[in-house]
């Protein structure tokens, strides 16, 4: 009969022993992943705010400005294009007062950009001026890190 | 087999008896080493908070110098935030090979000196910085190398992603990070407190208002050769500040000079005689209370003489003017006419109301106090009521006129975003929504009629008033050097923004036929300011309105 309980015991211990270890081995595990986990969140909220401060500086205005006026065939907004109500657009010619069926009024205020003539010719009033371009301009255009770098010297 | 134990006797049965007592040692021990932790578990189950911080702490080094919080304008766009920008340095007594070691750092970091590189790894101290604030590309470069010697050290930097663009509201830090001016330095509580290192400042400020207001009036500044140039547009319902610009400015990324004059924020660091913008005032206050109307009529058939003194006007009509055609001409004469009728005292009392005695008030530091008259007799209050012999900063003109303008409610100007409707009855009543009204009406009809012309923009029914200001140059009012602003609003029929811009010293030019007054050069900055700006900001276009009161102008008499 002892020797039944004694096994059972000892059975016992074995297995609890075990079941311990095991359980210590996952928790580390889990912890190593944990810890590797929130290391690679850190990383990536670092990367995060790299982005987004490289993209603020790509989108400067002055920048877009420049770009947008050799590369697009778009011209800025004007106060003419806006239309602030749907009955504000134009019916178009030989449309009778049926052209549009009016659906519903449009909530509250509405400004919608309507289009203008395509700008084949673009005299966009551009104003350029040499004393407000970024300092440090070197022959190839300098990337983000390499200009707030430039600019800091080398100080000791 | 119990049955044989039992029946052990004698010497077996002592030495059985022995090794049991013995057994209850260990066992005893036994329980006690087991109790003791069953007793730690429970307590450490039960009673100890669950801490992540050891495990959390681990992959981040101890080194992470300082947060600071980002700042982002009113639409999320980044102006200032902190990256890590590691620095190199070096344990010399590490380094094997000195000269191959300094030719691979120079080939990674093309600025820097050999000869300084590998003096400072031959060097007999335990540790030098080579250089701060590396890029990741370097930081990946250095580290490829693969030498024990070097060592990066960890740090961050406050970077402004625009640029110039908005650098005196910004303000700027220096190398360790500690803010020197501007929003950085108000908020500092804030931006340098680590708990709250994810909830970004949002500003007031509109980065596409702030560049079409600093690119028109850079333009203008260029044209004109003015040595400086001030722009502010305001929401006047709010007072949240869209853009605030002061030209010329700085880089906050580069290396600055406090002292210099790109640091100066012309729109709160100096008071100026604003000239003419301050009718408004004086034509408001004369209104508001009561002591003329607008159909009232004043002699500026000659200069005023006051004393010793003799008050002109610049655009002399000499003949009886009204009310709206004092203000619509800018007759300096009209205006002193009034305020006398108004009196000292009032006209004190209204200009305390509007905010003309105290610091401007915005969430910035360095706010200047106006120069006020130091005895404010008859001839202080003429002058006063055109804007001169009193100084005072943009800032405190744009809430001023905003006053004017929103139905009299002085509102302070912020840099900071507001999210909630304003209460209406919390901030002041200067004037009265009526005399607002009226004012709005006058503002409009100066750009329609008189010398705000050149502000005029298609399709928004724009209205302000010019100002033009001699300097003071030592101590006399010099011809040359002038003071031009211009305050306009937009659109007038149900004013939404106050826009302002001011430069100094502006020359004429040719097409201006060398004129360099507020009407030829500040004007149409704020109507390119307004013609861009309008779209931009959702201000719906309104068809011609035609002006009230604008019958009591004679347009071309006595020119």
């Amino acid at each position: 009969m002892i020797k039944v309980v004694v096994s059972f015991f000892v059975l016992m211990v074995v297995i609890s022993a075990g079941t311990v270890y095991s359980l210590k081995e996952t928790t580390e595990r889990l912890e190593a992943r944990k810890s590797q986990l929130s290391a690679q969140i850190l990383k990536d909220h670092a990367a995060i705010k790299v982005l987004r401060a490289e993209m603020a500086y790509l989108a400067q205005p002055e920048r877009l400005q420049k770009l947008s006026a050799r590369f697009l065939a778009l011209a800025p907004a004007e106060s003419g294009q806006m239309a602030g109500a749907i009955n504000a657009i134009a019916t178009r010619e030989g449309g009778g007062q049926n052209m549009y069926k009016l659906v519903s009024f449009p909530v509250d205020e509405f400004p919608v950009l309507l289009p203008q003539s395509k700008p084949l010719n673009k005299k966009i009033h551009k104003p350029q001026n040499k004393r407000i371009k970024p300092q440090n301009k070197k022959i190839e255009a300098p990337s983000f890190y390499e200009r707030i770098s430039l600019t800091i010297g080398d100080d000791e | 087999m119990r049955s044989a134990d039992l029946h052990i006797e004698g010497v077996k049965h002592e030495a059985i008896e022995v090794a049991r007592n013995r057994l209850m040692v260990p066992a005893f021990l036994f329980v006690l080493g087991f109790g003791i932790l069953i007793v730690r578990l429970v307590s450490i189950g039960i009673f100890e908070d669950i801490s992540d911080q050891i495990t959390h702490a681990r992959p981040v080094t101890t080194e992470i110098v300082q947060e600071r919080v980002d700042i982002l304008d009113r639409n999320g766009v980044v102006l200032a935030t902190n990256l890590s920008a590691p620095s190199l340095a070096v344990r010399p007594r590490l380094i094997t090979e000195p000269e191959e070691t300094a030719d691979k750092i120079v080939a990674v970091l093309p600025g820097l000196n050999r000869t300084s590189v590998l003096n400072k790894l031959k060097s007999s101290h335990h540790f030098l910085y080579i250089k701060r604030n590396l890029t990741p590309k370097q930081v990946w470069h250095i580290n490829a190398l693969g030498y024990p010697g070097l060592i990066l050290e960890q740090a961050e930097k406050r970077i402004y992603p625009q640029g110039n663009l908005a650098s005196h509201v910004l303000g700027y830090v220096d190398v360790e990070n500690r803010p020197q001016a501007g929003v950085e330095k108000f908020f500092n509580d804030h931006l340098s407190n680590a708990v709250r290192s994810n909830e970004p400042l949002y500003l007031s400020l509109d980065i596409r208002v702030q560049h079409i207001v600093r690119q028109e009036l850079a333009y203008a500044m260029n044209k004109f050769s003015a040595i400086g140039g001030a722009g502010m547009v305001m929401d006047i319902n709010s007072g949240e500040i869209l853009a605030m610009t002061s030209l010329p400015d700085f880089d906050g990324n580069g290396s600055l000079q406090p002292a210099s004059s790109e640091m100066k924020n012309r729109n709160i660091l100096e008071p100026y005689e604003m000239g003419s913008g301050f009718k408004t005032f004086t034509i408001a206050m004369a209104l508001d209370s009561g002591t003329v109307t607008l159909n009232d009529s004043f002699d500026a058939t000659e200069p005023l003489k006051v004393g010793r003194r003799t008050i002109n006007d610049d655009h002399a009509k000499e003949r009886i003017l009204n009310v709206p055609e004092i203000f619509t001409f800018s007759s300096n004469i009209g205006s002193s006419l009034i305020i006398r009728e108004v009196g000292i005292e009032q006209q004190k009392n209204y200009l305390q109301k509007f905010g003309m005695f105290e610091k401007p008030v915005v969430e910035l530091t360095g706010l200047s106090r106006p120069i006020l008259p130091a005895h404010w007799g008859e001839i202080q209050s003429m002058t006063v009521s055109y804007g001169h012999g009193i100084a005072v900063t943009p800032l405190h003109l744009v809430a001023g006129v905003s006053a004017m303008i929103n139905g009299g409610r002085l509102i302070p100007a912020t840099l900071i975003r507001k999210d909630t409707a304003l209460d209406n009855d919390y901030y002041p009543q200067v004037i009265s929504p009526e005399t607002s009204q009226k004012m709005r009406h006058l503002m409009r009809l100066a750009v329609e009629y008189g010398s705000g012309s050149r502000a005029h923009v298609k399709g928004y029914l724009v209205g302000g008033k010019t100002g033009t200001a001699e300097k003071v140059v030592n101590g006399k009012y010099s011809r040359q050097d002038k003071i031009t602003s211009f305050v306009g609003a937009f659109p007038m029929d149900n004013p939404k923004y106050v826009v302002f811009a001011m430069l100094d010293e502006p020359k004429g030019i040719e097409e201006t036929f060398y004129k360099a007054t507020g009407g030829w050069v500040a004007a149409p900055v704020v109507g390119e300011i307004i013609k861009r700006v309008g779209p931009l900001l959702g201000v719906l276009p309104k068809e011609y309105i035609e002006t009230k009161y604008h019958n009591l102008i004679l347009v071309d008499a006595g020119k």
